[in-house]
This record gives C-alpha cells, structure tokens and sequence, in this order.
C-alpha cells in the first residue's frame, strides 16, 4: 500500500516536472534572449545560454523611460488599492446571490451574467467616465474602469459559497443571533480562504497585467502603469522597425535593440509577479487547514 | 454581547422582522456592486445603437443617423464568412474542452500531491505563461518554428529530415495553435479549480477511506461531484464568448502570415484585418454587438438544459 | 435646493460680467485663450513641460495664446487619438495613421477652407494654394500638411563594403536585371549572408509603382507611377507582376530569407551586422548609415502622399478661430518651431559651425530628454529649424527642392471613398493580407496564386470597387 502510493506520487512529480520544464524552457529563452546581442540573435536564433552576453536591452529600457520605477510605483499602488475594493465588493455581492432567501435571485445573477456578454464598447464606455466622472489623467482611471468589478470573478465566488457553505452552518449562526454582515465575516470569509487567495490573485494580475486603461484614460504618461510604459516601447520600436508606407523617418533603428528588448520587457513585467505570488500560497494552504479543522 | 441576545422571547412577528432586516442586509451588500455595473456596463450598453448608426464624431451618438442593418452586411457578403465562423466556433469548441480537462487535471494532481515545497514551485511555475503578453509569446514560438534558426527544424535537419516551413503551411496550425492556448491558460484555469478542489469538506474523503475506496476511486466519488458545479459554471460563461478569440492568439502567433489564413482567420481578425483602413466604429461595434447575441442565445439554452437536470448549478 | 440654485445660477452671472470686467482692465492676461495640440511622438519626451513653458512665453506674450502639447506615442495613436475626438479634449490635432479621408467622412476633422482663404501671407507662402490641393477632399481643405518628403525614390541599399567591391556608386540608377546580376554575384561572394532581406520587418518593400488611390492596401490601382488614368487590379498590373516574378526567382535561388513572412528583424540591423547584403527601401534626401543608396524607380508621389501625415482642426473644438491661429504659428514663428522640433539648446542639443545641430555629448534621441529633433518629419512644420548634423547643413532646402522635383501622380489629392462600396471593401482588405506580402516577397508561385487571388477577388465585389473607383477619380480629373 505504501509503496503503491509511493510509486504515484513519484509519477505525479514526474509529470510536474514535465510540466515545469514546459514552462520554464520558454522563460528561460526569454530570459537568454534578453540578455543576448541582436546580431546574435539574427544569426543563430534563440537559445538557452545567451550567446554574446550584453545588457543592451536592459540599458536602453531605462535610459529611454525614466519612468520605469515610477511605473512599478503606480502599478504596485493601483493594484493593492484596487485588488482590495474589488474584491470586498465581489464578496458581498457574491454571497447574497448565494442566499436562497435573496428575493429575484436568478434576475440578479442574470444583471450580473449579462455584463459578461454584451458591453456598449469603448467610446461609450470612454465618454461616460470622461464626460460624467471627469477620471481623465487621474489615477482613478486605471483602478475604476471595467477592472473593479467583473462577472466572471462574482459567479465563480458565488458558486464556491453555494457549494462549500453549508446552509446548516448558516441557520446556526443565525439562531445565535448573528446579523448578516457577521455571518459573512466569521463564519463564511474563514471556510473561503482558498476561494478568496485565488480570486484576490486574479484579480490583482488583472490589475498588474493592465495596459489598456493607461491608455484609453491617460495621456499624461507620468501616471502609466509599469505594462503600459513597456507596451508603449514595443508598439513604438514595432512602429519604427515596420518600414511604414510613404513616411520615411529620419530615425537612425539600427542600434535599436529590437527583438532583445521584448523579451527583457516580459521579464521585467514578469518576475514581480514571481516574487509576490509565493506570498499568495499560504493563503491556499491554510485553506486546507481550515478544513482539516472543520472536518 | 451577541451571546445575551440569543432566543428572543416573541417568536412569529420577530421573524417576519428578522427576515426583512435580513433581506435588506443582503441587498445593502450588493450597493456598491450594483451601482458600480450600472455605471461602467448598463448605461454605457446604450452605445449599443452605435452598431446601427453611421457614426459621425462631430454629431455624437444619438446625433449620428441611423442605417438599420447596414452596419452587419459586410459580415456575411465574404466569401470566407463560413470559414470564419467554422474556425471561430471550431477552435472554441477544443478549448473548452481541453482547456477544462486539462485544468481538472492539474487541479486534482496539485491536490493529490504531498510535500509543500514542490507544490509551491509548481504552483508558481505553471502561472508564468499567463503572464506573458501574446505579442511575446508569438516570439517564443517564433523561437520554435524560425525556418532557417528555429529548435523543430533543427531537430528535423539533426534527424535527417527535410526542414518545414512552418507559417506558409497551414495543415500544422490548428494543432500548434490549440497547443499554444492550452498552454498559456492551464495555469491559470487549473487555480481556480485547485482553490474548489481544497474547498471540499476533508471529511468526506475520510468517510471515503474508511468505506475503502482507493485514490482513483476518491477521485471519482467525491473530488469530481464536489467540481461539477464550477466545471458546469465555466463551461456555460465560455459558452457565451464561443463567437469571441483572442485576437492575439490568432492574429500575432501565426505573425500575420496571410498563407495560413485559412485556418487562422476568426471573426475577430477578419474585423479587424477588413477596418483598419477605414476605422468605422459602427461596423465594429456591428460585429460585436451579434458576436454577443449569438453566445447569449448559445447560453440560455445551455442555461436552460442545466436548469432541468440540475437547478442548483444554473448560472440564473 | 432650490435657493442654493438661484443662488448658483446668480453668481454666475456676476462670475460673467466681473470677468468681463476684468479683461477690460488688464488685456494681456484676461485674453489669453488655451489651444490644445495633440501631436505623434516615436520617443518618450520627459522634458515635454520644459519645452512648453518656453514656446508658452514666446507665445503668451507675442500672440496671447497658450499652447497646451500633448504627445501621443505612435504605437498608442490610433485608440487614443480616435477618443480624443469623441469631445473637445484636442483642438489641433495630427491626421496620421488613417487616411484624411476617413476622418472627414467619420465627421472628426473642421472644414478650414475659409480660414485658408483668410490665412496670413506668411502662413499660404509656407504652403502654397496648389500644395493644398494635396490635403483637399471634396473641394474643402481639411488639414494643413507637414514638411517631409512627399515622394520616394525607390532603390537598393547595399552594404557599403560589398557596394565599393562591386563598384556600385551612391546614387547610381540601377536596372531590375543591374539588381539581378548583382544579388547573385554577390550571393556567391558571400554565401553565408542573405543577398535581399526586407525592407519592413515582414514585407519586400512598401511601395512601388502603383498608386493606391488614398488605399493603403492597394485594392484597385495605377500602375506606371500614376501616369495612367485607368484603374486596374493591381494582381494584373505588368508592374506587379514583373517585380513578382524577380523576387520569385531570387526567393527560388536562396538569395532572399526563408523566413521573410514572419521575419522580426529590420534591415539596418540585418545589414548592420554583417548578416545581410541589400534590401529594397524607399527615401528623399537622407542617408542611412553603413549602406548606399540606389536608384530603381525615380522620385514620385502617390496620391496621398501629403495626406499621410497633416494637421487639421478637431470637429469638436470649442475655439476654433483659436486653434487656426495657433495652426498659423506653429507653421510661421521660427522661434515657435525650433522649440516645439528641437527642443532648448544647450538641454537637447548643442549647434554646430555649420549650422547644423547635435545632440548632446552621449546623448541621442532616445534620451536626450527631448528627441523630437529626429521627429522633424512629425511635428507640424519643421521648414524653419535647425536640420541635425546626420542630415547635413542645407537638409530642409533640399527636401524642399526635392518634393518640387517629385514626378506627381496623375490622381494627386485624390482619395477614395469607399462608402458605396465599404462590404466589397472589407473583404477585398482580407484577400490582399492573405497573398499580397507572399506574392511580392517571392514564397509563393505566381501564376497559380494569382490566378486563385483572383477568383476570390472576384467572388469579393472587386470590379464593383475598381468600378466605383475609376467613377470617383473620372469626376475628379473632370474638375
């Protein structure tokens, strides 16, 4: 018995690490490739160990934006504060559309699924922050549009609490006299840690991967997002290096360093989450605890 | 405190009341939501009419005139309009099902493993493609299919074969492209799983250990109906973007190589490739507006057919 | 409620009338109006409010007019600039990226015929009546072009070394066959580089000699540099049929990049790096560095060339009688000028003997703080500024000359509209992405292609586009 399932987690590691490796090899190329010459890079292709070591690419990322730093500033803040908001309003939107006793529960799943599906597109949505909240180039702009509040996020919270949370649980707390704000924060949010780490996570690499607001509500590029700042580069160097129509520039792109600098922008955009995400983990595993406990 | 209140001596008016307190406690949780979707997706829904109007700038929404359906005729007059739709819902169809079966996967793997510190590593590792941008990836996978520096042709020239010129032939796009999606997503699909695989109540898989049942058949009796309502979940929200790609996936990855574009064009490339040059809100928004009716009309049958067999896990 | 209303509504009328008041007393301040201008920008510009505050005192003072720049990153200026005209957050503002023509029929452009015909001497001396034509749609001028080159010349850069070893000369006029004869020797020579790579990262070259009318994605054309008045499919033009069947065979023969269609490199660092020998490029009076130059087809213009990039008026500015003058000054004030495209000297470069200017010591465009000096051919005029040293002494006197000397297409200042015909339109633009790049770059065998092209084109409503077309540019030759 034991040595059988000694043999099945061998193979369970086995096909993680397969995984892994599917994973990895690609980073590491970007990574190789960041760090390697653009000639290099035209001759040979990718590879694994960057042939022709240079920090090009990285060089000229900071000294064409002075703004990277203030980037991660602005990002770090927007995500912190707008993971925080929107998850709270997830949370108490979700759980009430959990309830049996909510009255026209399905019409308010409904109000809520209808969003995913059909959105008036970008002028409307554009005008009515610009024209009625005045968000323009400020840095409401790149918390509240779109990203504060998304659908997908309160259907999943909501299928979690129908599933896990047993009604039982909820009748009992109410017998104790409990008032509906306290039941969801001491007897519902405890048994929801996992849901919650993995709904705070996704919404903060929301927030961390988002580009478009900066650009759709911010022209003052003192107030982009880190991603914003790194798009802006690639679209402007792709502009550069397309050989646009009738337009000759006098722009000297043989010194750019092209290819090398979207890989070390991945990276850049990349590793934070890295580092931060291991943080997220404790939450998933005192999630079992948790349960372990209950059980 | 709480402890004094416990067991009011009236009992009927007080739940009457206490039901009313309750229901509006609820609704005053779903304020800010709620007021928040009215502002940032119903008013702007409105916009909408853009899809059947000529849009004119200098005259606004509802100054713009209206042209009926003329906005949504160039979708059907190509030739390609079949093809297009085939490969858009085509392609959807293997995501959502390989994308979910191989999440599930993941997710239980991730759950049967033991050790924490190889769980951590995994966990991380495999959220990493989710978080590159497309434009990136497109590069990677350049990395992979150069004709003349990329690794399989090298690999094919090593073992004596003929180099492939990957992104003038189409046959090998369907497969690299679902590849390339499962890819980037199984990370990220296969937490959300994993957070309602740890939610199951552990008793339950003691209670199956004590009748006997061996890992696969925990697997199968509790682990998979505790997921059936998530799995039902995503599959309905997917199946309301199934007129939806991911542009980047299918208009960056193959790098716009128009040779193959008979098995990369999906509606929303065909957009955008047929208005770049012309910058007409109205037909955009034209294609949007049925990309979303038809997936609405896909949900609520779906909806529909969940509801009869297995109400609780109905989207609404 | 209902006081504080009154309240509000007659304070605004006391706000009004002491303004009023106010502006009496002190002229100079009071009448200072703001004017928006939204301009394209390659680099970051941090230095952005310094420049301004300079041009501002210029301007304030001389004209009463605040200019409040804005810049827009080219790769974020499609979705930006298109948001920016839902209101009236932009007054002068570049037309770039978009045919002119497509923002005048989606109603974001003013109609500034009457402000021309009303224009300072100064301001039609810079661009004569005739010039204007090329920024004029239906008889109404919508924008006011910018100072670049307007036509091409067509031609092979080669590697400077390889060129010298084969005696090729800067400026030397090359044949087809010249260029044939050449690829191959010198492929031989150097068989480890690419002979011809491309011009774009992904595309041959990126113009020709046909004319697309105002269409950038060549759906019915003028072939022979628009010497010819009959709209054809540009898959049937001798032209592009012959330049096809040379790149086919160089492609056949191992001469061009295998991987051209999906290539991610430009040529300057293909041919930079020893890697490649020539590509196709097209330019006026700048040289690039490392490479001559070559001449294949002589100095034209295309129908839209002055349209490609220009500066008109946003449909929803509140001032526009404002927005005019400050148009009238960014293209006739020196001063004006030369901060807006070269930023401060001594902070963004320093000026050489000759007249010409230089970025600071280590120092380029990139991040000299201000790098718009490379921008000359963005920023609304730059006819008066200091050319940088790379471009030599008299650089803006030759680009004039040069765009004077431009064989003109003979569809100049026309544009298309493709409203009749905008179903037929959209899926002829599909069609061309899927063959026109692999047909030129030489991947793809060309009878069979063309011949399948073809009947989609045909099956796509082509000849109702080539139809419409030719209608459109009979009645404008008419005028």
């Amino acid at each position: 018995m034991v040595s059988k399932n000694k043999t099945g987690q061998i193979v369970l590691n086995i096909i993680f690490i397969l995984l892994t490796i599917s994973v990895i090899a690609p980073f590491l190329l970007l990574i190789s490739s960041s760090l390697s010459s653009e000639s290099a890079l035209a001759e040979f292709g990718y590879n694994f160990f960057p042939k022709d070591f240079t920090l090009d690419a990285y060089t000229y990322l900071f000294k064409s934006s002075m703004k990277i730093t203030k980037g991660y500033g602005i990002t770090i803040l927007v995500t912190a504060v707008g993971t925080v908001c929107s998850v709270l309003m997830t949370t108490l939107f979700a759980y009430p559309l959990s309830r049996k006793e909510l009255p026209c529960r399905y019409a308010f799943s409904f109000f809520v699924f209808f969003t995913m599906l059909f959105n008036g597109g970008l002028v409307p949505t554009y005008m009515m922050w610009t024209q009625t909240f005045h968000i323009k180039n400020t840095l409401l702009a790149l918390i509240l549009p779109g990203l504060l509040l998304n659908a997908f996020y309160i259907i999943m919270m909501r299928s979690f609490f129908t599933a896990n949370i047993p009604d039982a649980l909820l009748e009992a707390a109410r017998i104790d006299g409990a008032g509906e704000y306290r039941i969801l924060w001491e007897v519902v949010l405890p048994l929801s840690k996992p849901m919650m780490a993995t709904i705070s996570l996704m919404v903060g690499l929301g927030y961390w991967n988002d580009w478009m607001n900066s650009m759709y509500y911010i022209t003052d590029e003192n107030l982009y997002s880190i991603q914003a700042i790194l798009n802006t580069i690639i679209t402007n160097i792709q502009y550069l290096t397309s050989g646009q129509s009738s337009v000759t520039s006098g722009v000297d792109v043989s010194k750019l360093p092209s290819v090398s600098i979207r890989m070390a922008i991945a990276v850049i955009g990349v590793l934070p989450v890295l580092c931060i995400y291991p943080f997220f983990q404790k939450y998933f595993v005192k999630g079992i605890v948790v349960g372990g406990v209950k059980g | 405190m709480a402890k004094t209140a416990v067991t009011p001596a009236v009992r009927r008016p007080g739940k009457k009341r206490a039901r009313t307190k309750m229901t509006l406690a609820l609704f005053s949780m779903m304020l800010p939501g709620f007021i928040y979707l009215i502002i940032n997706n119903y008013i702007p829904m409105a916009g909408l009419a853009i899809a059947f109007k000529r849009y004119d700038y200098s005259k606004g929404i509802w100054g713009s005139p209206w042209t009926g359906f003329s906005n949504f005729t160039y979708l059907f007059k190509t030739q390609d309009a079949l093809n297009i739709i085939r490969n858009t819902v085509g392609y959807n169809i293997v995501f959502i099902l390989l994308g979910n079966l191989f999440a599930v996967t993941i997710a239980i793997m991730l759950n049967n493993l033991r050790g924490t510190m190889n769980k951590k590593v995994y966990q991380t590792v495999i959220l990493i493609p989710y978080l590159i941008s497309m434009v990136v990836v497109s590069y990677i996978v350049f990395g992979f299919l150069s004709q003349e520096n990329g690794f399989l042709n090298k690999l094919i020239v090593s073992m004596g074969g003929q180099p492939v010129s990957w992104y003038t032939t189409s046959k090998y796009w369907p497969l690299i492209l679902v590849i390339v999606n499962l890819w980037k997503g199984f990370g990220y699909s296969s937490i959300l799983y994993y957070a309602t695989v740890i939610g199951i109540d552990s008793s339950l898989y003691e209670a199956a250990t004590v009748d006997g049942a061996n890992k696969w058949k925990q697997v199968w009796h509790v682990t998979l109906p505790g997921l059936r309502g998530t799995i039902i979940t995503m599959v309905l929200l997917n199946l309301g973007r199934m007129f939806y790609t991911d542009f980047g996936l299918f208009y960056q990855v193959p790098m716009r190589s128009g040779l193959i574009s008979s098995v990369t064009d999906t509606i929303d490339v065909f957009v955008y490739k047929g208005l770049t040059q012309l910058n007409d809100i109205g037909r955009s928004s034209a294609a949007g507006f049925l990309q979303s009716v038809l997936g609405f009309i896909l949900v609520l049958t779906a909806n529909f057919i969940v509801r009869k067999i297995d109400e609780d896990n109905a989207l609404f | 409620m209902a006081t504080s209303l009154a309240a509000c509504g007659g304070g605004s009328n006391d706000g009004s009338s002491s303004s009023s008041g106010q502006s009496d007393g002190s002229a100079a301040s009071g009448d200072i109006k703001s004017v928006n201008v939204t301009i394209p920008t390659v680099y970051d510009l941090p230095d952005k409010d310094m420049v301004e505050e300079a041009i501002n005192k210029i301007t304030e003072e001389k004209y009463q007019l605040h200019l409040d720049l804005e810049f827009i990153s080219t790769g974020n200026w499609l979705q930006q600039s298109n948001l920016l005209f839902t209101g009236d957050e932009a007054d002068i503002i570049a037309a770039f990226m978009t045919p002119l023509s497509t923002y005048v029929k989606n109603g974001q452009m003013t109609d500034l015929t009457d402000y021309y015909a009303n224009a300072s001497e100064e301001f039609k001396a810079v661009w004569s009546a005739d010039e204007m034509k090329g920024t004029t749609i239906d008889g109404k001028i919508y924008a006011v072009p910018n100072l670049r080159n307007f036509g091409n010349i067509i031609g092979l850069n080669i590697d400077a070394d390889i060129a010298a070893e084969f005696n090729i000369e800067n400026g030397q006029t090359l044949t087809m066959e010249d260029i044939d004869a050449f690829l191959r020797a010198a492929h031989e020579a150097y068989p480890d580089r690419y002979a011809l790579v491309p011009q774009g990262s992904d595309s041959i070259t990126s113009t020709w000699t046909w004319d697309g009318l105002g269409d950038e994605k060549f759906i019915g054309v003028l072939p022979k540099q628009g010497q010819v008045t009959e709209v054809q499919n540009l898959f049937d033009t001798e032209d592009f049929r012959e330049f096809c069947t040379w790149t086919r065979s160089w492609y056949t023969d191992g001469l061009i990049m295998q991987d051209i269609l999906s290539n991610t490199q430009p040529f300057q660092t293909l041919i930079g790096n020893d890697q490649a020998i020539a590509c196709f490029d097209n330019y006026s009076v700048n040289n690039v560095a490392g490479m001559i130059r070559t001449v294949v087809v002589t100095n034209w213009a295309q129908s839209n060339s002055y349209q490609a990039l220009c500066y008109g008026i946003n449909q929803n500015s509140k001032d526009k009688d404002a927005a005019w003058k400050a148009m009238e000054i960014l293209y006739t004030d020196a001063e004006v000028e030369t901060l807006l495209t070269d930023g401060i000297e001594g902070t963004h470069y320093t000026k050489n003997d000759d007249g010409t200017i230089s970025f600071p010591e280590g120092k380029t465009a990139a991040d000299c703080g201000y790098g718009m000096a490379e921008g000359y051919w963005i920023t609304p005029y730059s006819g008066k500024t200091l050319p940088l040293d790379v471009n030599g002494p008299t650089f803006f006197d030759d680009l004039l000359k040069f765009n004077e000397e431009s064989l003109k297409t003979k569809a100049f200042g026309f544009a298309f509209d493709t409203t009749e015909v905008t179903d037929q339109y959209t899926a002829c633009c599909n069609i061309m992405d899927k063959y026109y790049k692999a047909l030129m770059s030489g991947s793809v065998d060309i009878e069979s292609t063309i011949a399948q092209a073809n009947a989609e084109f045909e099956a796509a409503g082509l000849q109702d586009i080539i139809k419409a077309k030719q209608e459109q540019l009979n009645a404008y030759l008419a005028q």
